[in-house]
């Protein structure tokens, strides 16, 4: 039987539904004795809980994409990238301060430097 | 009269002196480092939990691909080409008129293939919240070379000015600079305020962002859990298959009376292995709840000024992330190799 998923509340009410329907099947399963028949109790129960394991992987699929389609159709893919955005221009206008005091420095080091050859030089 | 113009001048020095090392002090009141610590520590886990997802997310896309691909054969399915392809002859993939529509296989009668999910928009949340958390990570990174450039900065400033006022009192023909060793002593202080202000200028950057981004963040890891639930339960039922195959061989050798006790030791060996899988799967796995909620004590320790009390919960989040993987923190942090290194790390902060 196809796993049939509208909406994300769904999913987890399918989800409770496939645990309670594996434990009833894993429980038949306890309780039937071996038997290689296929129309013995232990084989179907054998073949219900596969089933139920695949039941999940299709459930969990299903789910994925739900959750896929619901990323595409909201907002927090832009405001996350637009909060990361914002955390690499806080981190860069930091470093810049840091440069620009290096960069006066320099400066005034030269003017400095110049002055000082201008001073030197043989007043005419 | 000189003696009065030396006293202020004394006076001026040292109430400047005392105005920058009481401004240093009441900077460094203001930085702690925990807080930044922490975030940093967030970063990494997230980034950690952000790449693991996405490997997961793939692995199974490409897992239910290869099992479309795989029950077409096996059930002899016919193949054609759907009519739509005759589109793609007509289309200038250059020109306008938009892009022509995929050329698709249907089966034979017009059945649709299955298409294999990609799961594209899961994955790229995942990588949008781990850049977020690669940016957390530089802004919270270890200033201490930035504030040891700054520091080295503002003190060759501090030469280079008592340097100009030399020079320019010399070309004006007056007496060498006599305030140069003052200068340089403000602008060694300056350089120490200036080097906690970045500090502290760094960490309120990180309360800001994080405080501003946590509604963002909860909604982000909210789907993002959602998401690891599916990937958990699609390992489970995957090992649940397995699990019941190797418990059907297992009885089936039992119940055999031509069968050995070393086959039968050997099928419940095998069932027993099977066993451990399902009951580890997911053990390893960095939960996106737990993200969600260390980044949300995050942002509540900034808004209460990160003060100590709103931190140790906040750690205490972090800590109960990180210890939800301690094979990826392992791997992280080679120092954790005794499962106590990193307690030991918080408490010495």
């Amino acid at each position: 039987m196809a796993v049939k998923v509208n909406g994300l509340a769904a999913w987890s009410d399918a989800h409770q539904a496939l645990a309670e329907n594996m434990a009833s099947a894993l429980q038949l399963l306890q309780d039937a004795p071996y038997s290689a028949d296929p129309a013995s109790p232990y084989q179907q129960a054998q073949a219900a809980a596969q089933a139920l394991a695949g039941q999940g992987r299709e459930l969990a699929v299903l789910g994925l994409g739900q959750i896929d389609a619901a990323i595409a159709g909201g907002p927090e893919m832009a405001q996350i990238a637009a909060s990361a955005a914002q955390a690499k221009r806080e981190a860069d206008l930091l470093a810049k301060a840091t440069k620009t005091v290096g960069k006066i420095s320099a400066a005034v080091g030269s003017v400095s430097a110049l002055v000082g050859k201008i001073a030197a030089l043989p007043l005419v | 009269m000189g003696v009065v113009m030396a006293r202020r001048r004394a006076a001026s020095h040292w109430w400047r002196h005392g105005l920058a090392a009481a401004a240093a002090v009441m900077v460094s009141a203001c930085v702690n480092p925990a807080f930044r610590q922490s975030i940093g520590e967030y970063g990494t886990l997230t980034k950690a939990a952000a790449a693991q997802q996405n490997a997961r997310v793939a692995q199974i896309a490409a897992a239910e691909a290869e099992r479309i691909r795989a029950d077409l054969a096996a059930r002899r399915a016919d193949l054609r080409l759907k009519p739509d392809c005759a589109a793609r002859l007509l289309s200038d993939p250059s020109g306008g008129g938009g892009p022509a529509p995929a050329c698709g296989l249907v089966e034979a009668g017009g059945k649709p293939v299955a298409q294999a999910p990609g799961f594209a928009n899961v994955i790229a949340l995942t990588a949008a919240l781990s850049d977020y958390a690669e940016e957390l990570i530089a802004l919270a990174a270890d200033s201490t070379e930035d504030q040891a450039a700054f520091a080295r900065s503002v003190t060759d400033l501090g030469t280079a000015v008592g340097g100009l006022e030399g020079a320019v009192r010399t070309a004006g023909g007056g007496a060498a600079a006599s305030d140069a060793p003052r200068i340089d002593a403000v602008a060694g202080l300056l350089a120490e305020t200036g080097s906690l202000y970045l500090a502290q200028r760094r960490a309120a950057v990180l309360k800001r962002i994080v405080v501003a981004a946590d509604p963002v963040v909860q909604a982000a890891t909210g789907l993002l859990s959602g998401a690891d639930d599916r990937v958990q339960l699609y390992y489970r039922a995957e090992l649940a298959t397995a699990l019941l195959q190797a418990q059907d061989h297992a009885s089936a050798v039992a119940s055999d009376p031509g069968s050995s006790v070393a086959d039968v030791r050997a099928a419940q060996d095998a069932l027993f292995a099977q066993l451990a899988a399902y009951n580890g799967q997911g053990a390893d796995t960095l939960r996106f709840q737990a993200i969600g909620e260390a980044h949300a004590k995050l942002a509540q320790a900034a808004r209460a000024g990160a003060s100590p009390r709103a931190l140790e919960a906040a750690i205490a989040a972090i800590v109960h992330l990180a210890g939800t993987a301690d094979s990826t923190l392992d791997a992280l942090d080679g120092k954790r190799a005794d499962g106590r290194g990193r307690r030991r790390t918080w408490q010495s902060r």
